[in-house]
Order: structure tokens, then C-alpha cells, then sequence
């Protein structure tokens, strides 16, 4: 006989999935109660034990008045064969409280691809750089330049990446990203960056640079991330590779 | 070798000290020991070990040094019931999970760990040698099986000692 769940356990791993996948960033707003309930058909007890739940597991958090949004995001599913060791990736989490956030595109337009581009995107003749800035209670805290490639991505120009996620829009094309190659250091921003962060030129910021590969293997994104560190942190687990007795 | 080329990638699909990752990068490391004692834990402490408040604890703090430069301070907190007499031991002749494996028969599972920005105290420049004004802050507990931690640790290093990198893979369903 099938197990389930109980619901607001499937509806907390589903909201969790969307975070693993990237459909809720950091500072994101969730659904109303009443959406959500709606949306999935079950009673709005029952979401708000769903997000009650995530809330005390540190996933999101609720502001009385404005609504529930998302503060830290799942580490990535770990997985196990017997030939490889445990993927785990970085979750990025904000330090501090009031989490009224927002996006702004600051820059946005089609360039060829050259220098490094042309090992990043091999065939790939132009590309869409943008630039984003992110703001977490009115204060800028990261700017992320992002790539991707112009020829599969040919309506990116159409669609609002200040309110739409990135990943819904590769997702829309079929080619959200399906492997993720993360680094992570810290380094001084560019000086233009570090202008749009109201940062003094003697401040390092966490750099963060992600690659996003599709189901071919294909490199579909490619950020650079500068987080300040007062409302950045990041956590990961390490974990040795269980033996599989056979 | 210059500075810049002395640090640690964390590969976080390897489960590897950072002795380790050094030792196989082919860079020496050696340990100064700034201070041992046994204490007693405070709430954070107990908090994060999940022993009671006022348990002994065994603390220990040590300075890296890579290749003859300081790179990073690195505080330990252990149950002391976990590992008696190790007060006794030389904890810089070799690195302290080596001796936990040897004297104990020790090896840990897992760990959980946060990375931050922090700034840096006038001792900590002094130890690491540095003007920086912010250095690295590492923060994590590792386990021996699935549940109870073991040990609570924090590093402090230089910025550019550690580099992360992961992979991950989805389903894509």
C-alpha cells in the first residue's frame, strides 16, 4: 500500500523544491495563504502549518502585514552511486531580519561574444548581458552579471527579469539549467560594482560565479555574483560517501 | 611560491581535511599552539554540542602556518568525555583529526558548515601578520554518524586562503 505525506508536508517539499530549482530566490516572496490554498485545493490550515514549518526550519520568514519570504535556500539533493562521492552545493543565506526585497535591472542589451565568452559559449556568436541589482530592506546587497547565450534565447529582450526569475525564462525554453558548477571566494568588487553596493574601495564582498548547464550538457548560464558580507553568509555540508554493502 | 598561490580549494564533492587538501597540493603545514584547556561549556557551547551547560568541554586554539606564512587561527571545542587525555597529546606535531583517529579511533562523517565575512581583531592581524581589515570566518560541526555532533570548530584566515567550489546535478524531471 502507498504512503503519503501528509499535506502540508508535500506542500513544504514542494515549496522547497522551487527553491532548490531556483523558481524562489532569496528575498522572493511566496503565494498568500489564500493563493496557495486556492492553487492547490486544500485548506488554509493547512498552508499555514506548511509555512509555519519552513519558517522554524529557517527556509523563510514572515513579515506581520507584508507576507512570507524566502530568507535561505535547501542544499542541493545530495546524490549517492557507488562510484561517486556526495554533491552538495552552497545555499546563500541573509544575515539580517526585515526582509522587504526587490530586484532592479540596471543593465541590459546584446554583445558578442569575445575573450572569454568564446570559451564560456564555444559556437555561440552574441550573447545577452545583464546586470542586476538586489535590495533587501531599501539597501543594495548584491549585483549579479549575468550571461546568457543570444541565439537559443532570442526573445530574452521581451521578458521582465526584474519580476520574472531567470530560471522560469530558460525553464519557459526548455533548457533550465539541470547541472550547477558553483565557486565561491571572497575578492574586491569591480569599482563600478562596488559604487552600486555604497561599498569604500578597501571592502571584499563574497564572489560567487555559477555555471548552468542544460540537459545537453550545454552551458545555458553563466553569473557572476558579488554579495556584501553583512547580509551574506553561506553554509554547505561535507559528507564521506556511505559504503554500499552489497 | 608566492602568497596568492597558497590556499585551499574546498571541493565540496570530496570530504577532505584541509591538511589533507594542503598535503596533496604539495605545500608543507605546520601548527603553532596558542592555547589548550579544558573549560566548561557556555550556552552556545552546550547549544551547539547538545551537552549540558557547564560540561567539559576541550578547547584548543592553533595558528596554520602554509609554506612559512601564517595563514589561519583555528579554534576546536570537544566534549572532554569524548576524549580524555588528550590534554596530553602534541596537538602540533600532527593535525587533531589524525590524533582523534589514532588515539581514539575517531573518524568523522559529516559536517555542516557556515562561511562569513568578518573583521578582523588587532590580535588576529598580528597572529595572521596582516593589515586586512576583514578575513574569512568558517564556522561549522562535524558528526561521527547521523545525529549527535561531535566537535564545533571556527576558522579565521586570511581572505584569499580558501576558495569553495560544487557540483550539483537535478533530476530534471
Amino acid at each position: 500500500m502507498m504512503e503519503y505525506d501528509a499535506l502540508y508536508v508535500q506542500l513544504m517539499n514542494s515549496i522547497k523544491e522551487k527553491m532548490l530549482r531556483g523558481e524562489y530566490q532569496i528575498g522572493d516572496k511566496l503565494d498568500s495563504e489564500r493563493v496557495m490554498a486556492q492553487q492547490y485545493g486544500i485548506n488554509r490550515l493547512t498552508v499555514r502549518k506548511a509555512l509555519k514549518m519552513l519558517e522554524e526550519q529557517g527556509f523563510v520568514k514572515a513579515q506581520r502585514g507584508s507576507g512570507t519570504y524566502v530568507v535561505r535556500l535547501p542544499q542541493g539533493p545530495t546524490q549517492l552511486d557507488q562510484s561517486s562521492q556526495s554533491a552538495v552545493s552552497l545555499s546563500m543565506l541573509i544575515r539580517q531580519s526585515g526582509y522587504r526585497s526587490f530586484r532592479r535591472v540596471i543593465s541590459f542589451h546584446k554583445l558578442p561574444a569575445e575573450g572569454t565568452l568564446t570559451r564560456k559559449f564555444p559556437g555561440c556568436r552574441q550573447v545577452f548581458e545583464m546586470v542586476r541589482l538586489s535590495f533587501v530592506n531599501e539597501e543594495p546587497y548584491a549585483v549579479q552579471k549575468t550571461y546568457i547565450p543570444a541565439e537559443p534565447f532570442w526573445d530574452a529582450e521581451r521578458y521582465d527579469f526584474a519580476e520574472g526569475s531567470l530560471y522560469e525564462y530558460l525553464d519557459l525554453h526548455g533548457r533550465s539549467p539541470q547541472k550547477i558548477e558553483s565557486y565561491l571566494k571572497i575578492a574586491f568588487p569591480p569599482r563600478e560594482y562596488a559604487r552600486l553596493l555604497k561599498l569604500s574601495s578597501d571592502r571584499k564582498v563574497f564572489l560567487f560565479e555559477y555555471l548552468g548547464y542544460d540537459r545537453q550538457q550545454t552551458l545555458v548560464e553563466y553569473t557572476l555574483s558579488y554579495y556584501l558580507p553583512e547580509y551574506t553568509s553561506f553554509r554547505y555540508q561535507v559528507e564521506k560517501p556511505r559504503q554500499v554493502h552489497m | 611560491m608566492k602568497s596568492d598561490d597558497i590556499y585551499v580549494l574546498r571541493d565540496l564533492g570530496k570530504f577532505q581535511s584541509v591538511t589533507e587538501v594542503l598535503h596533496d597540493r604539495g605545500l608543507t603545514c605546520r601548527y603553532r599552539i596558542l592555547d589548550s584547556q579544558i573549560l566548561v561549556a557556555n550556552r552556545y557551547i552546550s547549544r551547539t554540542l547538545k551537552v549540558p551547560l557547564a560540561s567539559k568541554i576541550f578547547y584548543y586554539q592553533k595558528l596554520r602556518i602554509v609554506e612559512g606564512i601564517p595563514k589561519s587561527i583555528e579554534k576546536d571545542y570537544i566534549l572532554y568525555d569524548k576524549v580524555k587525555g588528550i590534554e596530553q597529546e602534541d596537538l602540533s606535531a600532527k593535525s587533531f583529526y589524525a590524533i582523534l583517529k589514532e588515539r581514539f579511533g575517531y573518524t568523522t562523517q559529516r559536517s555542516q558548515e557556515e562561511i562569513l565575512i568578518v573583521n578582523a581583531s588587532p590580535e588576529e592581524q598580528k597572529l595572521l601578520n596582516c593589515q586586512d581589515k576583514e578575513l574569512l570566518m568558517i564556522k561549522g560541526t562535524t558528526y561521527l554518524g547521523d545525529t549527535d555532533p561531535f566537535e564545533y570548530f571556527e576558522i579565521v584566515s586570511i581572505s584569499d586562503f580558501y576558495r569553495f567550489r560544487s557540483v550539483t546535478e537535478h533530476d530534471g524531471v
